[in-house]
C-alpha cells in the first residue's frame, strides 16, 4: 500500500523533526490549533500504524498515580516521507506556475 | 502530578470502561495517553477545576467514538466492526437498536398517520354500519364464533364503500408517511377519474343505460 501523507500528518512530523520528542499535548498545543485534543492520538495512532512516528511511554516516577504519557518522535522513514512529500509539492508549484 | 488519594484521580472509571471495548493496542496507544493528557490538565487546572473536567471529558468521549467508529483510526473501529457482521449473533443484537434508534425519526410522520388513519378509518366504518347494518363490513362467509369485524381480512373490500374507505385510507396513511408520493397520487386519481369519465361516455355513446355498480349495491 502506498502511504499516504494527509496535512494533519504532515504538520506532525514537521512539528516532531523541529521541537524533537513530544507528548500528544504538547503537539496541540504547538499547532496553532491545527491539531484537536479529541483526534490527535487517532492520527498519531494512524502515523505510528503507517511507521512515521514512534512513540514509548514515560516513565513515572515512584509513588505516582496519574497514567502514563507517550513521547511521540520521528522515524527514518517518517522524515523521509516528509522530504519526498515537500519535493513532490514544491515541483508541482513550480509546474503550475509556469 | 500531585499526589492524590486513588479515588479523586480522574480517569480511571473511563479506563475501565473503555477496557471493555477496546484492545489492549488501541488503549495502549489512543486511549491512555489522552486520559493522561485529561489528568494533568485536571490536576493543573486549579480554581477552574469543574470547567476543565468538562472540556477534558468532551475531548476523551470525542476521541472515543472516532477510534470507535472510524476504520483506519488506529483503534480497529470495534463499533464498525459489530455493525458490519463481523461479530455474528452480538452485530445484531446491537444492529437492531442501533437501526431503530437512527431511522425511527423517519418514520415518525409514518406512524403517527397511521394512528390517525385507523382512528378515522374505525369511524367511518362504525358510522356506515350504524347507517347500513345489513351490507358493510359483515363478511358473506360467517362462521360461529369468530366476529369477521375485527379482521380486516374478512372485511369484503373489492368495488363496495369498504373497499373506498379502504384505499382511500392506505392512500392517506402513505401519502403522510411519504410525502414525496403527493403528485403521484394526484395525478393517479385525476387520470382515474379521466378514464372512468371515459368509460361511462362511451358505454351511453353505445346506446346502453350506464349502471354504477358500487352505488347499485
Amino acid at each position: 500500500m502506498t502511504p499516504t501523507l494527509p496535512a494533519k500528518e504532515r504538520l506532525i512530523l514537521e512539528l516532531l523533526i523541529a521541537h524533537g520528542a513530544l507528548y500528544g499535548l504538547e503537539l496541540v498545543d504547538r499547532s496553532s490549533g491545527a491539531l484537536k485534543r479529541g483526534t490527535v492520538y487517532v492520527t498519531l495512532g494512524r502515523m505510528e500504524a503507517k511507521g512515521f512516528v514512534t512513540s514509548e511511554r514515560e516513565d513515572l516516577p515512584e509513588g505516582a498515580i496519574g497514567l502514563p504519557r507517550r513521547h511521540y518522535r520521528t522515524t527514518g522513514f517518517g522524515e523521509r516521507a516528509l522530504r519526498a512529500w515537500s519535493m513532490l509539492a514544491a515541483e508541482l508549484r513550480l509546474e503550475v506556475q509556469s | 502530578m500531585t499526589r492524590q488519594a486513588d479515588g479523586a484521580v480522574p480517569g480511571h472509571g473511563l479506563l475501565r470502561l473503555v477496557r471493555l471495548v477496546f484492545d489492549d493496542d488501541a488503549i495502549d496507544k489512543i486511549l491512555e495517553p489522552a486520559l493522561a493528557d485529561l489528568q494533568r490538565a485536571v490536576s493543573a487546572a486549579g480554581t477552574r477545576r469543574a470547567w476543565v473536567l468538562v472540556r477534558e471529558h468532551a475531548a476523551f468521549w470525542k476521541l472515543v467514538v472516532v477510534a470507535l467508529t472510524m476504520p483506519g483510526a488506529g483503534a480497529g473501529a470495534p463499533l464498525t466492526a459489530v455493525l458490519l457482521g463481523r461479530h455474528s449473533a452480538g452485530s445484531l443484537l446491537l444492529l437492531v437498536p442501533v437501526l431503530y434508534a437512527a431511522l425511527s425519526w423517519m418514520f415518525l410522520g409514518f406512524v403517527t398517520g397511521s394512528i390517525a388513519a385507523g382512528i378515522l378509518l374505525s369511524f367511518a366504518l362504525a358510522s356506515w354500519n350504524r347507517r347500513h347494518p345489513t351490507e358493510v363490513a359483515c363478511s358473506r362467509r360467517l362462521t360461529a364464533g369468530k366476529d369477521p369485524e375485527i379482521n380486516i381480512s374478512s372485511v369484503p373490500v373489492g368495488g363496495d364503500i369498504g373497499g373506498f374507505f379502504f384505499v382511500a385510507a392506505s392512500s392517506a396513511v402513505v401519502l403522510l408517511g411519504v410525502p414525496g408520493l403527493r403528485v403521484f397520487v394526484i395525478a393517479a386519481v385525476m387520470v382515474g377519474l379521466l378514464v372512468a369519465w371515459a368509460r361511462v361516455a362511451w358505454i351511453r355513446a353505445q346506446g346502453e343505460p350506464y349502471v354504477n355498480h358500487v352505488v347499485g349495491r
